[in-house]
């Protein structure tokens, strides 16, 4: 088919042009392309007829003409500054003209994908093209994948293993969410500064179109332990979530987890910032320890209007203030205590077996009949108020419990979430001794025996 | 005739599942905001109005029939508030011909606005989603032949690509585009329609 004497039929022409040819048909017509003007003319004059690409080309001019009335882009398709026939990010290919692409593109004109270029070479998907270009942190595993963007664990030049969130700002879609988090980020990393019961977010780049920061890395959830030097072969973040999915939590365990989580959210609302996003999902447990993650959504109270956030830990009034997240960390708490699907809500069931004498539980239902009722006004105010509550359930106070000064290391060890913690080992400690005391018994036994029988003088 | 699955809808009538929430954010939000710019309402006003529809949507997604297509239902809230709005704005400005002149002649129905914007928005959606599949050459050639209309000598000059790369490229883009639109309509509103 490579000679002019054999050209595609033109319906086979058209069919290759609307992409409905099989690879082989397709790649032989590729070849037949190489060498064939005429063809090529016949798929022009193809393409003034395809409708459908004219279609898409009349809604694209018509929304571009639209936005340019407007004066901007429409929110969730802006690409902001680097959208902008952006042909400089990702660096020089060395393929094309980039110049006079850049020359091509109307100033100011919405171009979907032009920042792409030089970024990878020509066809092939984009993950198998792409080059890890964050400097300084060498990628070890994906943990997680959202809409706006991932999650890897990374080892840095000194090999401390931390968490990398990168966000795609270049993405159409992506550049609110982008915004948000960007705006959240320096909110979060220029007051709030370190606490024991928040993440800690260490550094923030961008790469090209990608913003993205590096924090504490969770426990590895397969061996409940800290993520050493070595890093795992096997490794899940471990998270409240995934703690929650195996299994119910003790009273106890739920209570001193909402405790900590609210001393980290006491330190937000103090500085007048909502979390609007807190769910057990993003309570990570780093150093055996529980800590508020995922800041993306952090703002001050006063721009707080959005609905944002996770349906299931919303207040039914999507009042999104203060009060929403103690709502979140109230129902959380009687998730924990009560299961996912506890038939009475906000207050515990009076048939729930007290495992506790430490806290007075039908105190603790009283918080959360508060914390989750459905009006804003008859909710906490902000999580002081909550922890003040909550810590009068208690015949113990917490600090005697956990030195828990901000910054500080707590004075003992924070019991192992979701592992076995010292009271478990001590009980199975425990349940050994009458084996023990049996096996000395039945030696001591069998010794006496063995000496009455001698005395018989058989053996001799 | 009823044309939703619910799929999605019911993934967020679930209440638990942010990924679903934040989908349906991220597509009916500009979608309801490009409804209430194109009725005549300010950029500010349209996020407030996208915003209270949507809040409407959280309130009131658990009491939503099926009767009543997912689109329809949409539009009837969007257009509510858009009618409200205007009708204040009016008030406020005790209408004068110099503010009726500003309005197009040929100004296209509500219904027919918002059926090209339900499409459009569906369309860049999915078109936004493409980036993720193909390298960013195939893309850029797709954008010139089909969204810009460039002769395919010059993009292939532009790009250092062979003229039938670029067919090829463009072939397998629409080709994706295609079944990206098909699949999430299909994923989005069921198969019936």
């Amino acid at each position: 088919m490579s000679k002019s004497s054999s050209h595609p039929a033109r319906g086979t022409l058209a069919a290759y042009e609307a992409g409905a040819l099989s690879d082989t048909q397709a790649g032989t017509i590729d070849e037949h392309l190489r060498e064939c003007g005429l063809c090529r003319d016949v798929l022009e004059g193809i393409r003034a007829r395809d409708t459908e690409v004219q279609a898409l080309r009349r809604a694209f001019e018509e929304s571009w003409r639209e936005w340019q009335r407007a004066g901007e882009v429409p929110v969730a398709l802006e690409r902001g500054a680097a959208g902008v026939a952006d042909t400089s990010a990702g660096g020089a290919h060395g393929v094309g003209d980039p110049a006079a692409l850049q020359a091509v593109q109307q100033p100011g004109r919405p171009v979907l994908f032009a920042d792409t270029v030089g970024t990878a070479g020509p066809f092939g998907t984009l993950t198998e093209a792409t080059n890890w270009l964050i400097p300084d942190y060498e990628r070890v595993q994906l943990c997680g994948e959202g809409a706006y963007g991932s999650v890897w664990a990374v080892r840095d030049r000194v090999g401390v293993h931390r968490a990398l969130k990168i966000i795609d700002m270049g993405r159409l879609d992506a550049t609110r969410t982008g915004c948000r988090e960007s705006a959240a980020l320096e909110t979060y990393c220029r007051q709030v500064g370190r606490h024991p019961y928040l993440i800690e977010i260490f550094h923030v780049g961008m790469v090209g179109n990608s913003l993205y920061y590096t924090m504490e890395l969770a426990d590895n959830d397969l061996n409940k332990a800290p993520v050493s030097d070595a890093f795992p072969a096997r490794y899940e973040p471990l998270t409240l979530a995934t703690v929650m999915h195996r299994r119910r939590i003790r009273p106890e365990t739920a209570l001193e987890i909402t405790r900590r989580l609210l001393r980290g959210l006491i330190r937000l609302h103090q500085l007048d910032l909502v979390h609007r996003d807190i769910k057990p999902a993003n309570v990570v447990i780093v150093q055996r320890r529980p800590k508020l993650a995922d800041i993306g959504m952090i703002t001050p109270r006063s721009e707080s209007r959005e609905v944002v956030g996770t349906p299931r830990y919303m207040p039914p009034d999507h009042v999104m203030d203060k009060s929403a997240d103690t709502y979140a960390l109230g129902k959380m708490l009687h998730e924990m205590i009560c299961g996912r699907e506890a038939p009475v809500f906000p207050a515990l069931p009076p048939e729930l077996r007290y495992g506790s004498l430490r806290w007075d539980l039908e105190k603790v239902s009283d918080v959360l009949v508060r914390a989750c009722a459905a009006e804003a006004g008859k909710r906490y105010p902000s999580a002081a108020e909550m922890l003040e509550d909550l810590e009068a359930c208690g015949d113990q106070p917490f600090h005697t419990l956990f030195d828990d000064a901000e910054g500080g290391e707590p004075a003992r060890q924070a019991p192992a979430l979701g592992g076995p913690n010292r009271a478990q080992v001590i009980l199975a400690l425990l349940r050994t001794v009458p084996w023990v005391l049996g096996f000395v018994a039945f030696a001591l036994l069998l010794s006496r025996l063995r000496a009455w029988i001698g005395s018989w003088g058989i053996g001799d | 005739m009823n044309t939703t699955r619910l799929s999605l809808l019911e993934r967020v009538r679930d209440l638990d599942d942010a990924s679903g929430w934040a989908q349906f954010d991220k597509l009916y939000r500009p979608l309801l905001m490009l409804y209430a710019r194109r009725r005549g309402l300010s950029p500010a006003d349209a996020e407030e109005i996208a915003q209270e529809c949507l809040e409407v949507l959280v309130a009131k997604i658990q009491g939503f029939e099926r009767r009543l297509s997912f689109r329809a239902w949409l539009h009837r809230i969007v257009d509510h508030k858009v009618n409200q709005h205007l009708a204040r704005q009016r008030r406020a400005l005790s209408l004068g011909p110099e503010w009726l002149e500003e309005a197009p002649a040929t100004e296209p129905s509500p219904a027919q606005i918002w059926e090209q914007q339900w499409d459009r928005t569906h369309l860049f959606y999915c078109l936004a989603a493409l980036r993720s599949d193909f390298a960013p050459h195939t893309l850029q050639a797709f954008e010139l032949y089909v969204l810009q209309g460039l002769p395919v000598a010059e993009i292939a000059r532009l790009l250092g690509m062979t003229p039938n790369q670029i067919y090829v490229a463009k072939s397998r883009v629409m080709r994706r585009l295609r079944e990206a639109y098909r699949r999430l309509i299909d994923k989005l509103y069921g198969a019936s329609r």
